[in-house]
């Protein structure tokens, strides 16, 4: 899938330019990745696969419009095709208490929101933490996710309504307690 | 019906992380790593036995990290973790590639018939991994079984390894064991599992074991023989069985996975078969607390061997089975299936072209 009609990200520094960039996207993209994936340790191990290719395929990668869109849609891809797997494996882990470090997602300014997020089904979770954290627009979206921008515009119309209902559901438990 | 906008939803970029990247050196590590695998597949001297034991390098890979620095290591309920997975090793196992269709090994591809699963295939791929650490530090395992044939009892022995253990929610107790002393150690969660802990020649030793007794398990220990930091297997008492698993270390492991559900949900089921394993089923049986042993027994006798099912916990099965040739097969079930429901989708597994449009149609190719 070539990556089309994102800005240019590129910037320069050693290996011509590979780490500088990589120090600046990583904290984002593996950010937006535990959104999309719904576990921060499984996130972390996909960002750094994608960046190893991106490095591996530098030249390539380098001249896209936007290299971080294909870290994206490359780390994507590795979570479906060995990480589910290993998130499977760990539900059987946690009975065991050898699961990873628990996820906690920073309480400020509204952990609501993060914990709302959590409950949408995982790929209208993935359009959302495309969007919103990544910052793509919904075409870089498409592209990344491989669906048309039609369809990244109705899941995220549907997510917006989704969250309202579960935040207004939220408000609500916490009025009665 | 209300909603919400967009600058609401800014706001999850502000809760993001703000640790920073590993450092660059990590990435350029791995980096060097994955173009070796693919230097070799290019000249075409990979050496495909297959291996296994990627799943022992899952739980090392995402076990709580190890404190060395004070006496002890936490160790919870199931295999301690690979003392090569803490050091020199810049993947979890080694570097892991997806393959084209066309260069996926045919003993691997497997489906269930038509129908067998109440949802599509979601995703196909087949992966490449050439193992570059040790995923386990298993020496051997000893299986004990009753007259009809049942395993009664099992010892898994590791080592070297990490160091001296601590149970994580469990007690130890100093006992005497191999003219020195030892640590017994027990979970407060599973009353049926134990190991022990010991030091000598200089190197920390592990063995664990269900459906046996303290007194067992330390008469056993006390007969092994260790030479060269390898168990000797002729030394485990009459009685047992023992397997030796195989070193996966410079080898390619191939793998075959495919996942059904519908799409915009978790995976029913998992299927991956692996051509070789360093994590032998046997071993499992003593890992796995409540893991049931299992025979599949195959119309198809490439599928047929002996596996562990492990019950549903969190909402989630699975029953693995390695074949006598060496490949693992493994299906991961969401949801409440037993064992006889996994056994009937094991036993019902037949081999597939990759060139049939069902697999087609969802595979993930190495190249976005």
């Amino acid at each position: 899938m070539r990556l089309e009609g994102m800005g240019d990200e590129r910037s320069d520094g050693g290996h011509d330019g590979f780490d500088d960039w990589y120090v600046q996207a990583f904290p984002q993209v593996r950010g937006a990745l535990a959104l999309a994936i719904g576990d921060a340790d499984l996130a972390e191990e996909a960002a750094a696969e994608a960046f190893t290719r991106a490095l591996v395929s530098w030249r390539k990668v380098h001249a896209l419009d936007s290299p971080t869109g294909w870290v994206y849609a490359t780390a994507l891809n590795h979570v479906r095709s060995t990480l589910r797997r290993l998130r499977l494996e760990r539900r059987h882990q946690q009975r065991l208490r050898a699961g990873p470090r628990s996820y906690q997602p920073p309480p400020e300014p509204e952990p609501a929101l993060w914990r709302a997020v959590a409950e949408l089904p995982p790929r209208t979770r993935e359009a959302v933490a495309l969007r919103y954290v990544a910052d793509l627009s919904e075409a870089q979206v498409a592209a990344v996710m491989g669906v048309s921008a039609g369809t990244v515009a109705a899941t995220l119309h549907q997510a917006r309504r989704r969250l309202a209902q579960i935040l207004a559901d939220d408000v609500d438990k916490e009025r009665t307690r | 019906m209300s909603t919400i906008g967009d600058e609401k939803l800014a706001e999850l970029r502000s809760m993001v992380e703000t640790r920073p990247a590993p450092p660059p050196a990590e990435i350029h590590a791995r980096a060097a790593t994955l173009r070796r695998v693919r230097r070799r597949r290019r000249i075409g001297v990979a050496t495909t036995i297959g291996v296994a034991g990627l799943v022992t390098a899952s739980i090392a890979a995402f076990s709580p990290s190890i404190d060395q620095d004070g006496e002890t290591i936490p160790w919870v309920l199931g295999a301690p973790p690979a003392s090569a997975a803490s050091t020199n090793c810049h993947y979890f196992g080694g570097p892991s590639d997806l393959l084209e269709p066309t260069d996926v090994r045919a003993d691997l591809v497997y489906l269930p018939p038509d129908g067998t699963v109440d949802a599509p295939l979601q995703t196909v791929s087949a992966t490449e991994t050439q193992v570059e650490c040790p995923l386990s530090d298993l020496d051997a395992v000893g299986l004990r079984r009753d007259a009809e044939g049942n395993v009664e009892a099992a010892i898994s022995v590791y080592g070297p390894t990490l160091g001296r253990y601590e149970p994580v929610d469990g007690r130890s107790q100093e006992v005497s064991m191999r003219e020195g002393s030892g640590y017994l150690l027990t979970w407060d969660e599973s009353a049926s599992q134990l190991a022990l802990n010991w030091s000598e020649d200089g190197s920390w030793w592990a063995a664990q074991a269900v459906g046996l007794d303290a007194d067992e398990l330390l008469d056993v220990m006390e007969a092994i023989r260790i030479d060269h930091d390898q168990v000797v297997a002729s030394s485990f008492l009459d009685g047992f069985e023992v397997v030796v698993p195989q070193s996966l270390v410079g080898k390619d492991v191939h793998e075959w996975s495919v996942s059904y559900g519908r799409p915009d949900e978790e995976p029913l089921l998992n299927l991956i078969v692996s051509s070789a394993t360093s994590s032998p089923a046997e071993a499992r049986v003593v890992s796995v607390p409540g893991a049931i042993p299992a025979e599949v027994v195959a119309d198809d006798p490439s599928v047929s061997g002996f596996g562990v099912f492990e019950p549903s916990v969190a909402g989630a099965s699975s029953l693995s089975w390695d074949t006598p040739d060496g490949r693992r097969f493994e299906l991961q079930f969401t949801g409440d299936t037993g064992l006889g429901e996994a056994l009937d989708i094991a036993e019902s597994l037949g081999r597939i072209s990759t060139s049939d449009k069902h697999i087609t149609d969802a595979w993930l190719h190495p190249e976005y």
